[in-house]
């Protein structure tokens, strides 16, 4: 009997055994054949966000490096600080009154249908981003109405003098789709298109650009599959496919990097860094981004309460620990001088940690008659900044004030489940959030000044303070780099010490990548620019 | 049954374990104060994600905090969830569950319909849809899981109650004249409900899995709360540094290990099948 | 006659209860005081009105509830689950998507949970009290009490990453690409394209995720197993088999286990439902594309109709699974088909 049952366990642990075994065996093999070196396929990971890949819809992170690969626009980014440069465009010339911009064409662009590309098709695309009414219609706000005198040649019409519109130009959803093709999808550009559009379901699961990849293969939530344009009119890379693995763990990503089944690993995080610090295989690269969290008070004092009062304002302003919550968010966290952030043109840096004074906060506090602090709800979301969760801040921001005598009770509130509403109603008193550049250029901080969209959703309306609200229109209208420059310095030190937000940290995007590639570089609008990335 | 138990302890090691496991953490929570080193949200920068040492002997976390100490608070959390849970899914389990099965009929039918919805429904997603309408707090929580988990015990009454009903002193009080209420509450329920405190035993573990699951997943109480699911969940953030979400997952794993065991033992002993010799 | 008539009540219970599961979904998410507007607009887009009026008119969210309520049960009734706010793609179609990954680990789960949950519960009762008793039923307590994101990681931390024994995550490795799809079951359309490597890749694959939802599941199964198949051999009619002389393996493999098994039947049905609903956690951390993981997405950007359809697809896997269980029941149990 005894000896019945040992042979039942013996064989128990064979079966197991073997199943292991052949679990090993297969993945020896796999790591083998998918350790992609001497293939000219290179495996990305990202974190998901990926809910559309039509142009005139999308404004997530990652997509925008998909399309980035997959069509063109007339302006790009070849460099982080850098300003947008002709891609499409050949040349281009401003009107003396800054409403009109003309931009020819290169000789011999092609779609990857073959198509040739004329400026009816930039015309196309453009209208139809913006009267899509989408996500990033936004951008062509100032776009009143665009001619084409002729094939090559395509002419804006703006609403306004408009700073920002080449780089404006350089984003995703002015993006250039092969108008033959995507009509025949139901696509159209008519005013009506939010309704009448019909090529969304076409453009999730394929590409119709001129991009040098093509999207042959869509499976949502999981893997992107890109494969060299074969009518690629530019020069492309050594790169034949990528594949992008759709796949949020920091961990995962980590280890699949490690053991060479992916290349290039997109969220990583401090401590994940650490683990690969000393694999040679591996590339590590922390750049600094222009995704900021800030601490909002609502200047409404029925909703804000306390912190709607400027002196509470300045004394958390003066209680904050920055150089604390930069070590929170990890290496390359950088505090931005005000609401323009360190890198972008114009900007005046960061903020310096000295500026931290407890005791000074604590007399302004009582300046504002509170001496013994008060008690306060933060509220805040479960979204994450670049990988650092918002209730991390919030932590830092509680422990912080606690030494200046303001009880902070953080109350979490998903974004779905009623904070973002309340956030865009203006109706959150106190909380922590961030904001993520749509496109890269300093006049997408604008919007935190009186009157702007986020300002409006801390309660600070134009009327309340017209004279920090008139800076927006300065800085949009500026004709020159040095006007301009000199608008956005006025923006900022108008923010400095004044105002309902706190830009608290720049996050870092930490990312690491196969030490067999070359030309992985970070980018604020594409995060890598996969047309540049080389195989050794 | 006094004698029994005693018998428990001695012929089945691992209900001692679980008893004593079980104990070790409610006193740790009862006297955190006393028992912790540190104030469990103080944050020391200068310390950060320090490995398990003499000053800190669980080591510390992303903010300096101590994870002993905090480990030792959660267990307030994590504990009365896991209990609170179990006694209101328990007590609204029974007397649905009771009122379903001695009642009968159609309205038997309609009652165990209503139940087996929400049993079909998938828990988790239940769950997450609760909080987002209620707000994610630890109290809406509870409730959470206290909808999706009272089902399982009204089916598990139910079913007890169908065969106590047919014994004889429940026809002799019926034909005594005893209201239905009455018979109900002294006879019915009594008498079922042991199975009933059975399975809350091993389900206190359950809850607290759930409920650190819900808290892995963002829902739940607010931080700096030393909860243990969220402990786990923040740190799988730092994964390389073991301690981190090692510790907090070591308590919610020892302490459902613990229920389980105490259930196990109780089962074998209240199971009047399996009290018999082999 | 009966049979049929058993059949057909059931049936008609689960078109009822369907109904009904769809009502409370469709209400509950409607009570969210989220809008699906906020939920899938970006930062800048909700603070124009023009957008967030387009993006409401197209899905029809503009109508009053009771319109849309009336609206959603008349496709429903067309077999038509509507189009995810989330992805513009219709729900049923999402589902086909993510169910065939998701009951392709389930099954390979339940399959490795019932084999030593079975195997151990024998083990267990046949040695009852011994310290072989108390080492199994520790192990079985074990997986019952892990959480399983936490178990997860783990493993992946070990049998992956410090030592290579299992492949990474995901469901094949990227040096194969995915079969053409015939059942959605990576392992049988490998199979069916007769790429033999594919098939043994897809299966180690699923290996690691299969065993940490196994744990949960085999635990249970082991202690059910352990409990009746001690119930069954205190029956009179095993104590007079055991009267005559016949060993204990004899007369559990013989006699005992087909009557043990029975309820064992009931707690694999209702593992492999739990399965198919409650992986979230394991697919997310395995990058495993199924159910799990689209129902959590649905539910962080309130795509109200994708929540509905998977918590259908969900209840009703429920449902059938237990009467199929039923129905197995009275085949094994003579007794119940004569009740």
């Amino acid at each position: 009997m005894k000896k019945r049952l040992l042979a039942l366990v013996l064989s128990a642990a064979m079966v197991l055994g073997l199943v292991a075994c052949g679990g090993s065996g297969d993945a020896e093999k796999s790591t083998g054949a998918a350790a992609p070196s001497g293939s000219n396929t290179v495996v990305l990971a990202c974190g998901s966000g990926f809910d559309t890949m039509d142009p005139g819809q999308v404004y997530e992170k990652y997509p925008q490096m998909v399309l980035n690969a997959t069509y063109e626009t007339l302006f790009k980014f070849y460099s982080n600080d850098g300003a947008a440069e002709p891609l499409l465009a050949d040349t281009y010339e401003l009107s003396e009154d800054g409403l009109t911009l003309t931009v020819t064409l290169k000789d011999g662009l092609k779609f990857a249908s073959g198509n040739d590309m004329t400026s009816a098709d930039v015309a196309f695309s453009i209208m139809r981003a913006k009267n899509l009414k989408g996500n990033p219609s936004f951008i062509c706000d100032t776009i009143e109405s665009i001619d084409t005198p002729d094939d090559k040649t395509v002419v804006f019409h703006l609403t306004e003098r408009d700073s920002a519109i080449v780089s404006k130009l350089a984003y995703s959803a002015c993006s250039v789709l092969d108008s033959a093709v995507v009509k025949e999808q139901g696509a159209t550009d008519a005013e009506d298109a939010s309704t009448a559009d019909a090529a969304q379901s076409y453009l999730d699961t394929t590409s119709a650009g001129s991009g040098m990849y093509v999207m042959t293969s869509y499976t949502p939530d999981s893997e992107i599959v890109l494969e060299k344009n074969p009518n690629y009119w530019g020069e492309a890379t050594n790169v034949d496919k990528y594949i992008i693995k759709i796949q949020d763990d920091a961990n995962t990503q980590m280890m699949t990097l490690s053991k060479g089944d992916i290349d290039i690993a997109l969220n990583m995080t401090a401590d994940t860094m650490d683990e690969l610090k000393d694999d040679s295989n591996v590339v590590l690269l922390n750049s600094p981004t222009k995704t900021v969290s800030f601490i909002m008070m609502n200047m409404d004092e029925a909703i804000g309460g306390p912190v709607s009062n400027p002196k509470v304002q300045q004394a958390i302003r003066k209680a904050v620990d920055y150089a604390g919550i930069q070590t929170i968010c990890g290496e390359g966290t950088v505090t931005p001088y005000s609401i323009i952030q360190d890198g972008f043109f114009g900007s005046l840096g960061q903020r310096d940690a000295s500026y931290r004074n407890v005791e000074e906060a604590k007399t302004l506090l009582a300046e504002a008659g509170y001496p013994d602090g008060f008690d306060v709800d933060l509220t805040v979301c479960d979204l994450a900044m670049e990988g650092i969760a918002l209730t991390d801040l919030a932590q830092s921001v509680k422990a912080n004030l606690a030494e200046i005598g303001i009880n902070v009770n953080i109350v979490s509130n998903p974004w779905a489940a009623g904070y973002g509403d309340d956030y865009r109603d203006g109706k959150l008193g106190f909380t922590v959030m961030y904001w993520g550049t749509d496109y890269s250029d300093p006049n997408v901080q604008l919007e935190f000044l009186a009157g702007g969209i986020v300002g409006l959703r801390a309660g600070w309306t134009a009327e309340m303070d017209p004279e920090n609200a008139a800076l927006y229109k300065k800085a949009t209208s500026a004709a020159t780099d040095d006007e301009r420059i000199e608008a956005l310095k006025e923006v900022q030190e108008a923010t400095y010490e004044n105002g309902p937000f706190i830009m608290i940290a720049q996050a870092p995007c930490p990312l690491a990548y196969s030490a067999r590639l070359d030309n992985v570089m970070f980018f604020d609008a594409y995060t890598v620019d996969l047309t540049q990335v080389t195989i050794k | 049954m006094g004698r029994s138990i005693k018998k428990l302890f001695k012929s089945n090691y691992l209900f001692t374990l679980g008893v004593i496991i079980c104990v070790f953490w409610i006193v740790m929570a009862i006297l955190a104060p006393v028992v912790a080193p540190y104030n469990p949200i103080a944050q020391d920068l200068t310390v950060r994600l320090e490995a398990p040492s003499a000053a800190h002997i669980f080591g510390t976390d992303n903010f300096g905090q101590d994870i002993f100490s905090r480990v030792i608070y959660g267990g307030r959390y994590s504990l009365l969830a896991g209990c609170i849970t179990v006694i209101l899914a328990g007590i609204i389990g029974t007397f649905y569950g009771a009122i379903a099965g001695y009642v009968g009929g159609q309205i038997d039918n309609v009652m165990m319909r209503v139940s087996e919805m929400i049993l079909s429904f998938p828990s988790l997603i239940l769950a997450m849809i609760i909080n987002a309408v209620m707000g994610s707090s630890l109290f809406n929580t509870m409730f959470a899981l206290v909808i999706v988990a009272w089902p399982t015990y009204a089916r598990m009454m139910r079913s007890v109650v169908l065969s106590v009903k047919e014994n004889e002193y429940v026809s002799a009080s019926e034909v005594l004249g005893a209201s239905k209420m009455r018979i109900l509450m002294k006879e019915i329920i009594p008498n079922s409900v042991q199975s009933v405190l059975i399975m809350a035993t091993t389900d206190i573990g359950n809850q607290i899995l759930m409920f650190s699951t819900l808290s892995f997943l963002g829902l739940g109480s607010a931080p700096p709360t030393p909860e243990w699911g969220m402990m786990v969940s923040d740190g799988v953030d730092y994964f390389n540094k073991f301690w981190v979400a090692g510790f907090p997952g070591l308590a919610i794993f020892t302490m459902a290990v613990g229920a389980n065991f105490i259930g196990d033992g109780l089962r074998d002993l209240l199971d009047p099948k399996l009290r018999k010799n082999f | 006659m009966d049979r049929l008539k058993f059949i057909g009540k059931r049936l008609i219970y689960l078109v009822v209860m369907m109904f009904g599961v769809a009502t409370l979904v469709f209400i509950l998410t409607k009570l969210i005081p989220g809008d699906p507007v906020t939920a899938n607009l970006s930062q800048r887009a909700l603070s124009d009105p023009t957008i967030v009026e387009a993006y409401r008119m197209k899905y029809g969210l503009d109508k009053p509830l009771i319109v849309q309520y009336g609206l959603y049960i008349r496709n429903l009734l067309r077999l038509d689950l509507g189009t995810s706010i989330r992805t513009n793609n219709p729900v049923l179609a999402e589902l086909g998507r993510c169910y065939p990954a998701t009951i392709e680990l389930a099954l390979f789960a339940i399959v490795i949970a019932a084999i030593f949950g079975i195997l151990f519960g024998i083990i267990s009762a046949v040695k009852r009290n011994s310290i072989i008793d108390q080492i199994v039923r520790a192990i079985s307590v074990t997986g019952v009490s892990l959480p399983s994101f936490w178990f997860a990681l783990i493993m992946l931390y070990f049998l992956y990453y410090k030592f290579p024994i299992f492949p990474g995550p995901g469901r094949l490795s990227n040096s194969f690409s995915a079969p053409v799809n015939v059942t959605g079951l990576y392992v049988i359309d490998s199979l069916l394209e007769g790429d033999i490597p594919k098939m043994f890749d897809a299966i180690s694959h699923l290996l690691l995720p299969a065993i940490v939802l196994a744990a949960f599941t085999m635990g249970l199964i082991t202690r059910t197993t352990r409990s009746n198949l001690l119930d069954v051999m205190s029956t009179d009619y095993i104590r007079t088999a055991k009267a005559k002389g016949l060993s204990n393996v004899k007369l559990i493999l013989r006699h005992a286990l087909g009557n043990a098994l029975i309820p064992v039947l009931t707690v694999i049905g209702l593992g492999l439902g739990n399965l198919l609903g409650g992986m979230v956690l394991v697919e997310t951390i395995f990058n495993w594309p199924g159910v799990g993981q689209f129902a959590y997405q649905s539910v962080m950007s309130n795509d109200f109709p994708s929540i509905i359809g998977v918590a259908l697809l969900i209840a009703l896997n429920y449902m059938v699974i237990n009467t199929v269980v039923d129905i197995l029941y009275g085949i094994i149990d003579p007794r119940v088909r004569v009740s």
